[in-house]
């Protein structure tokens, strides 16, 4: 469903992680922990294809849902509207009331996201990324900007991609830990470091 | 091969040395204004045309490198772009040279001029825009997009413009054979000179193109040294499982370190 | 095609929403438009001037338009969403149909303004017509390829139009070869009239071709 092979990136003549092997079949949440700019992010921007690896590759899967904490929205366009452009750039998805009643936005329909919250933003990410219900979701810390009943929503969502395919989770929150059930520590994979007990030769 | 090149650049130094003192023993070119300083078209008309051959060698190579996206086509590329912006500004410096002397102006807006000063101009961009790019694929594929796309400005500008019937030049049309054509002693000369341009400008961008090779190389082996494990077999990173029951995720390397002690 | 007409619908609606940028184009061409004429008020325009200063006019509203783009979406950081879920082609005909439409308009608007303010009269309308058609296809091919190009790049604004200009000149060139005839530059004989009318069609020429490799190009330059 999603796997890479031996993949390494380096940015700036500085190997940010290498040898990142796995192969993730239906019902795996691979959670990508590690200290801050160990790589996590671009690991999962490099398995989105954001990202050119510089060496190894990613087995992309038939089709992939994406939600950072940094992607931006349109400003000017309402919850519904990036909806609908979405589905039909993608050509595929719900219809937008559906997505967003399920990460519970629909009262919100016709806001612009300028005059959105941080925590309604999220959401609307979410939403974008699970509306053409893809076989691969890329969380990068989902509920970093949510309210207990924002991560209720994300744990749904988690369960329910597990159910059709798997969910790739780059974290450091302990809560969102709990949900995966593979972990990938990057800060072992950081060339150079002293102890290096998830590493196999 | 290293002693091939030191023999290649000799050779062109000596007959550098050679085709300079005979640009001097030629008689004066009789039509110009100054006949005795028209010498000056030995230097300058070569420079300008191996300017132009190398710029066009240039994109010719880019076009190579967006077709195999191998590292060595951007490499070719920049050096002959480099080397033929070296060329292009000795043939405009001495372009003003001659022009104050032949029409009594630094600067004179003919077509010629103003044709390859705008080639330079975009040959500039190029360059401005390699600068503002720092991640080196990224930057060989957007100067090489560049490269190619204005490959057809580039040609209308060199080719097209100076020959417009719109636009007069003072130029002399010394290869077409205008009025002002060289005679077979002054030819032969010019030639000569001409390889011996081409000659220096190919051996420059050859150069340039191994520094370039080497520095890559370095930057490499340099990353690699840094990065080093002290271990001799590179390790791959697999991830641990962390709930034991789940079978599918489950793999050797999860178990042989203990699937649930995870420091951290 | 539902892809591309959603792009386009997509920026039709950022686009009017934000006014912002429209209307700082808008407001330069016209001011640009109105500093030429008001300058040239006591001269008669000859063909030939006439058209160097429209050129002027159409190049320089043409390049307040470049950083919106491409450039905004990089800046914003909606890019990224575009990577994610818009096919490359779709972006690039969507992008390319809205600057496309835009040129148009705006270079209506601007020739409009211009004929009206230096009160000139266009004798040969046919050609004027195929040259500004030209014009504007030349136009918004260039400057959605060097956008794109430009996004990226640590001096955005400034790379985009240092970029897109010099790769213009022909465009330029055959720009006023044309319209200099179109508004009355003196003809000498049918073969000048000839000549103007093929720089006019080069000039559609040239804007077909660049529309047309602008996917090959557009394809390098926005993977990453």
């Amino acid at each position: 469903m999603l796997a890479a092979e031996g993949l390494g990136v380096r940015l700036g003549g500085r190997w940010l992680f290498r040898h990142v092997t796995f192969e993730l079949v239906a019902g795996d949440v691979l959670g990508i922990f590690g200290p801050n700019g160990c790589g996590k992010s671009t690991l999962l921007r490099t398995l989105a294809d954001l990202h050119r690896p510089s060496e190894g590759r990613v087995g992309p899967p038939e089709s992939l849902g994406y939600a950072a904490v940094d992607q931006a929205l349109y400003r000017t366009l309402t919850a519904r509207e990036h909806l609908e452009f979405a589905r039909d750039v993608r050509g595929a998805g719900r219809d937008p009331i559906d997505v967003l009643a399920e990460v519970e936005l629909d009262y919100a329909a016709d806001v612009r996201a300028e005059a959105m919250s941080s925590g309604m933003r999220a959401r609307l990410r979410l939403a974008l990324a699970i509306q053409h219900a893809p076989s691969a979701l890329l969380l990068d810390e989902p509920s970093a900007t949510l309210d207990e009943a924002g991560r209720r929503v994300v744990g749904r969502i988690i369960a329910g991609q597990r159910q059709r395919g798997t969910v790739v989770l780059a974290t450091n929150d302990a809560a969102e830990r709990g949900w995966a059930t593979l972990a990938l520590d990057l800060g072992e994979a950081t060339v150079g470091g002293s102890d290096r007990p998830g590493v196999a030769a | 091969m290293e002693t091939v090149n030191r023999l290649v650049i000799g050779l062109l130094g000596a007959l550098m040395a050679v085709g300079t003192a005979a640009t001097f023993m030629v008689s004066d070119a009789p039509k110009f204004q100054a006949p005795e300083l028209a010498r000056i078209v030995f230097w300058h008309l070569p420079c300008a045309l191996v300017g132009s051959f190398l710029w066009l060698a240039g994109q010719v190579c880019a076009v190579g490198y967006l077709h195999t996206k191998e590292a060595r086509w951007d490499q070719r590329s920049i050096s002959a772009m480099e080397v033929g912006t070296l060329f292009g500004v000795l043939a405009m410096v001495t372009g003003i040279l001659f022009s104050k002397v032949q029409w009594g102006a630094w600067w004179n807006w003919d077509p010629r001029q103003s044709s390859y000063l705008m080639v330079l101009l975009i040959v500039s961009a190029y360059f401005a825009l390699r600068a503002s790019v720092d991640e080196p694929g990224r930057r060989a594929s957007l100067s090489g997009v560049y490269a190619v796309a204005s490959l057809v400005p580039v040609l209308f500008l060199t080719f097209i413009y100076p020959k417009l019937k719109v636009v007069q030049t003072l130029h002399p049309n010394v290869i077409q054979g205008g009025e002002l054509t060289f005679d077979p002693q002054y030819r032969v000369v010019f030639y000569a000179m001409l390889l011996l341009i081409l000659g220096l400008g190919i051996s420059l961008v050859n150069l340039r193109f191994r520094t370039l090779r080497l520095e890559s190389a370095l930057d490499i082996q340099d990353a690699e040294l840094a990065n080093r494990d002290h271990s001799a077999a590179p390790r791959v990173v697999r991830p641990l499982s962390l709930s034991p029951t789940d079978q599918s995720a489950a793999s050797a390397i999860g178990e042989a370190f203990g699937a649930t002690d995870h420091p951290r | 095609m539902r892809a591309v007409l959603a792009m386009l619908r997509k920026e039709w609606r950022t686009e009017i929403r934000a006014a912002a940028g429209l209307f700082t184009a808008a407001v330069f061409a016209a001011t640009c438009v109105m500093a030429i004429a008001a300058a040239t008020f006591t001269t008669d325009l000859r063909g030939d001037t006439a058209a160097g200063l429209l050129w002027v006019c159409l190049l320089f509203s043409a390049a307040v338009g470049i950083p919106r783009r491409f450039l905004g979406e990089e800046e914003s950081g909606t890019a990224l969403l575009l990577r994610l879920m818009v096919p490359e082609e779709a972006v690039y005909w969507g992008k390319w149909l809205f600057s496309f439409a835009e040129t148009v308009a705006f270079s209506a608007i601007v020739s409009t303004l211009f004929l009206l303010l230096t009160s000139m009269s266009v004798p040969n309308p046919g050609l004027f017509g195929v040259g500004m058609l030209g014009s504007a296809l030349s136009l918004s091919g260039t400057t959605t390829l060097c956008s794109a190009i430009a996004a990226e790049s640590k001096n955005r604004s400034g790379l985009a139009a240092t970029l897109a200009l010099p790769l213009l000149v022909p465009v330029i060139f055959f720009g006023i070869a044309a319209l200099r005839v179109a508004l009355g530059a003196e003809v000498l004989g049918p073969r000048t009239l000839d000549e103007a009318w093929r720089a006019g069609w080069g000039l559609v020429g040239y804007g077909i071709a660049s529309v047309a490799i602008g996917p090959t190009f557009f394809a390098i330059v926005w993977k990453r």
